[in-house]
C-alpha cells in the first residue's frame, strides 16, 4: 500500500437550490461533487482535470475544508476533516495551502509583499513577530523573487511575479500539501513554463505534495504522476499520467485528448479526432445511467439504465465506463 | 498562387500615454491572400490585437495609427473617409473577438442584434432578415433557430456565444474574417468544435480568415501562414510547415519549447 497523505471516501458537495422570495425553501441540490473516492500520495502531484463546471475547484475547495462538504471523508493521514472544527481545524490547516489561478485578484491590492506573505504567519502564530522580516525575505528568495523588493505592492509585479508571491504567501507557514488550483491558466507561455518549473523544484526540495487542478491537459500531464478526468461531479477515469495519455479507455477522456491541439505541424496532421456530441446538438436526454451517456458516441441502453461504477482495469488504472 | 487580398505594410501604431509613448505596433508587415488562413502568433502584449484592430481601423484612445498602409481591394484604408470605412467594416471585413459575453449587447434579443447588421448593411427588409438569421444561425451549427433568435445572449453558453458572432461576422459574406483570440475562453472541447465550425465555414465561403492568438497548437492545426510578432515586430513570419518544422528565430525556438505537449513525455520546458 502506498504512502497516502490524503485520502478522500465518498466526498460529495452539494449546493442548494433555494427558490421563493418571501419563504425560501430548497427546490433541488447541484450535485458539483457527486461521490468520489481517491488518495494522494505523499510527494506526489496529482492531477485533476475537466472541462468547466465539472467540479474540479470545488474538490480542491472540499479537500481544504474551504467548502464543508456535504458528506463523505477526507482524512489527512487517517484523521477525518470533516469533523474538526476551530482551533483544531486552524492547525490543520497550516499543512495544507493553496495557490489560486488568479494572482490580480488573489493579492490584497493594499497590502504590500511584507503583509501579504507574513499575514499566514501572525495567524498561525509560528514565530515572534521579530523574526517575520527574515522569514519573508527567504520566502522570496525560494520564488526566485528579490527580497528588496519587499516592500512593494502588487501592482508593481507583473502577472509571473504576482503568481510567485502568492506560491512564497502559501509556502510561508511550511504546509505539507498544496492545492493548485488553475496556478498558470492566466499566464503567457513562457511564465507559464517558468511557474511549473518553480513549483517543480520545491517539490523535491520541500517534499510537498500537491493537487494540481488545471483545464489544460497538455499542463497537467506535465506535472502529473496520476491524473484523475472528472465529468459533472464524478471521476469517469483515474491512471498514472502515462495511462491517461496513452491507453485512454473512457470516451470522454478520448475526446478530451483529441481535442487539445498540439504546437507540432507533422503531429497535428497524423492525428485522428474523436468526436462526441456538443451542447448544440439539440435537447440532451437526461440518462438514469452514466452521466456522459447523453453525449457518447459508443454507449447502448445499457449506458443509459444504470451508472458504471469506477473498476480497476489494471494496476493504478480505474474507469467507470460499460463500453471499455 | 491566390491573390493577395489584404496588405498590410510597416504599419506603426503607438498609444501616447502621459508618462510615455507605448509603440504597441512598431513596423509590422504580412499579407493574407485569397481563402487562406493566416495566424498572427504572440504573447499579451505582443501587439497583435492592436494590429487587427489597426486594420479595422478601431484602435482606441490614445492609440493612433501613425504610420504604414493597409492596402485592402487596391485601396489604402488609412485614407478612406470614415464614411466609407463604415462600409468597409462589417461587409468587406468581419470581425469576432475573444469575449463574446461583452461584445453581444444584453438588451437586444440575438435575432435582433444579427439582423441589425443585415438591414443597415445590405436594405434587407424585416423579413427576408429573419430567413437569414435563421439560416445564418443553422449554419453556425444552432438547433432550433427559429425559436432560438427569440433568446438573450445571457440565455445562450460561451461557446454558443461564440457561434453567434461568428454568424454575425460572416453574415454580410466578408472577404476577410478576423479572428481575435475567438476561443480563448472557451473548454478545449467546445474550442475544437467552434474553430472546425469557423475554418470550415470559411473555406465554403471562400473567406480568408487572420486568426490571433497565442496558443501554437491551434495555430499548427489551422493555419496556412504565421506570423510570429514580439514587441511590436514581426520576428517571423512563413508558411506553417516551415516554421514548426525549422523555426529560424530564437523567440519562435523559445514559444515552441515552452509549450508542454500531450503527445510528449516529460522534459524540461525552456523557462526564462
Amino acid at each position: 500500500m502506498p504512502n497516502s497523505l490524503i485520502e478522500v471516501k465518498n466526498l460529495k458537495m452539494y449546493f442548494p437550490v433555494v427558490s421563493g422570495i418571501l419563504v425560501p425553501r430548497k427546490v433541488s441540490d447541484i450535485k458539483a461533487v457527486d461521490d468520489i473516492s481517491f488518495d494522494i500520495r505523499r510527494g506526489e502531484t496529482f492531477g485533476l482535470v475537466g472541462e468547466s463546471g465539472s467540479g474540479k475547484t470545488t474538490v480542491g475547495l472540499s479537500l481544504l475544508q474551504l467548502y464543508r462538504p456535504t458528506s463523505g471523508q477526507v482524512l489527512l493521514e487517517g484523521k477525518d476533516l470533516c469533523k474538526l472544527r476551530g482551533s483544531e481545524l486552524r492547525q490543520v490547516r497550516r499543512r495544507m495551502q493553496a495557490i489560486f489561478q488568479d494572482p490580480y485578484s488573489s493579492l490584497n491590492p493594499r497590502m504590500n509583499v511584507f503583509d501579504i506573505i507574513s499575514e499566514p504567519l501572525g495567524i498561525h502564530h509560528i514565530m515572534s513577530p521579530r523574526e517575520y522580516r527574515r522569514k519573508v525575505e527567504e520566502m522570496l528568495t525560494l520564488v526566485d523573487l528579490d527580497p528588496g523588493m519587499i516592500s512593494r505592492y502588487p501592482h508593481e509585479f507583473s502577472a509571473g511575479e504576482r503568481q510567485r508571491i502568492g506560491i512564497a504567501r502559501a509556502l510561508a507557514v511550511g504546509p505539507e500539501f498544496i492545492v493548485c488550483d488553475e496556478p498558470v491558466s492566466s499566464l503567457d507561455v513562457c511564465v507559464q513554463a517558468q511557474i511549473l518549473d518553480i513549483l517543480d523544484s520545491l517539490q523535491t526540495r520541500l517534499n510537498l505534495t500537491y493537487l494540481f487542478i488545471a483545464h489544460d491537459l497538455a499542463v497537467v500531464g506535465y506535472m502529473s504522476n496520476r491524473i484523475a478526468v472528472m465529468y459533472l461531479g464524478q471521476f469517469v477515469e483515474l491512471g498514472t499520467r502515462d495511462q491517461i495519455f496513452e491507453k485512454p479507455l473512457h470516451p470522454y477522456t478520448r475526446a478530451l485528448l483529441s481535442a487539445v491541439p498540439i504546437p507540432d505541424r507533422a503531429a497535428e496532421k497524423k492525428r485522428q479526432r474523436v468526436v462526441f456530441a456538443d451542447e448544440t446538438s439539440g435537447a440532451l436526454t437526461p440518462s438514469n445511467g452514466c452521466s456522459f451517456a447523453p453525449r457518447c458516441t459508443v454507449g447502448d441502453e445499457q449506458c443509459h439504465e444504470a451508472v458504471p461504477e469506477m473498476e480497476m482495469r489494471e494496476a493504478e488504472h480505474w474507469v467507470a465506463c460499460w463500453k471499455s | 498562387m491566390a491573390g493577395t487580398l489584404l496588405q498590410v505594410k510597416d504599419l506603426k501604431t503607438y498609444f501616447y500615454m502621459p508618462e510615455a509613448t507605448v509603440k504597441a505596433v512598431d513596423g509590422v508587415s504580412y499579407d493574407v491572400r485569397e481563402a487562406e488562413t493566416v495566424a498572427l502568433v504572440g504573447e499579451s502584449g505582443s501587439g497583435k490585437s492592436v494590429s487587427a484592430l489597426s486594420i479595422m481601423r478601431l484602435v482606441p484612445y490614445p492609440g493612433r495609427i501613425v504610420g504604414g498602409e493597409i492596402i485592402f481591394d487596391g485601396e489604402n484604408l488609412l485614407e478612406l473617409p470614415e464614411k466609407r470605412m463604415r462600409n468597409i467594416r462589417g461587409r468587406h471585413i468581419g470581425m469576432v473577438f475573444q469575449e463574446p459575453m461583452t461584445s453581444l449587447n444584453p438588451v437586444l434579443t440575438i435575432g435582433a442584434q444579427l439582423a441589425e447588421s443585415l438591414k443597415v448593411r445590405l436594405g434587407m427588409d424585416e423579413g427576408t432578415a429573419r430567413q437569414r438569421v435563421i439560416e445564418l444561425l443553422r449554419m453556425v451549427g444552432i438547433r432550433d433557430a427559429d425559436r432560438r433568435l427569440r433568446s438573450y445572449p445571457h440565455q445562450f453558453s460561451g461557446g454558443m456565444r461564440q457561434r453567434v458572432m461568428i454568424a454575425m461576422a460572416l453574415s454580410c459574406n466578408p472577404e476577410i474574417l478576423i479572428a481575435d483570440e475567438p476561443t480563448t475562453a472557451l473548454d478545449v472541447t467546445t474550442q475544437a468544435q467552434i474553430l472546425d465550425m469557423m475554418t470550415s465555414l470559411a473555406q465554403q465561403m471562400g473567406t480568408a480568415l487572420l486568426l490571433i492568438t497565442h496558443n501554437l497548437g491551434i495555430v499548427a492545426r489551422y493555419a496556412d501562414r504565421i506570423n510570429i510578432m514580439y514587441e511590436g515586430k514581426l520576428v517571423e513570419s512563413g508558411t506553417a510547415d516551415d516554421i514548426f518544422s525549422s523555426p529560424t528565430h530564437a523567440y519562435t525556438r523559445k514559444l515552441l519549447e515552452c509549450v508542454p505537449r500531450i503527445d510528449k513525455k516529460r522534459s524540461r520546458l525552456a523557462a526564462s
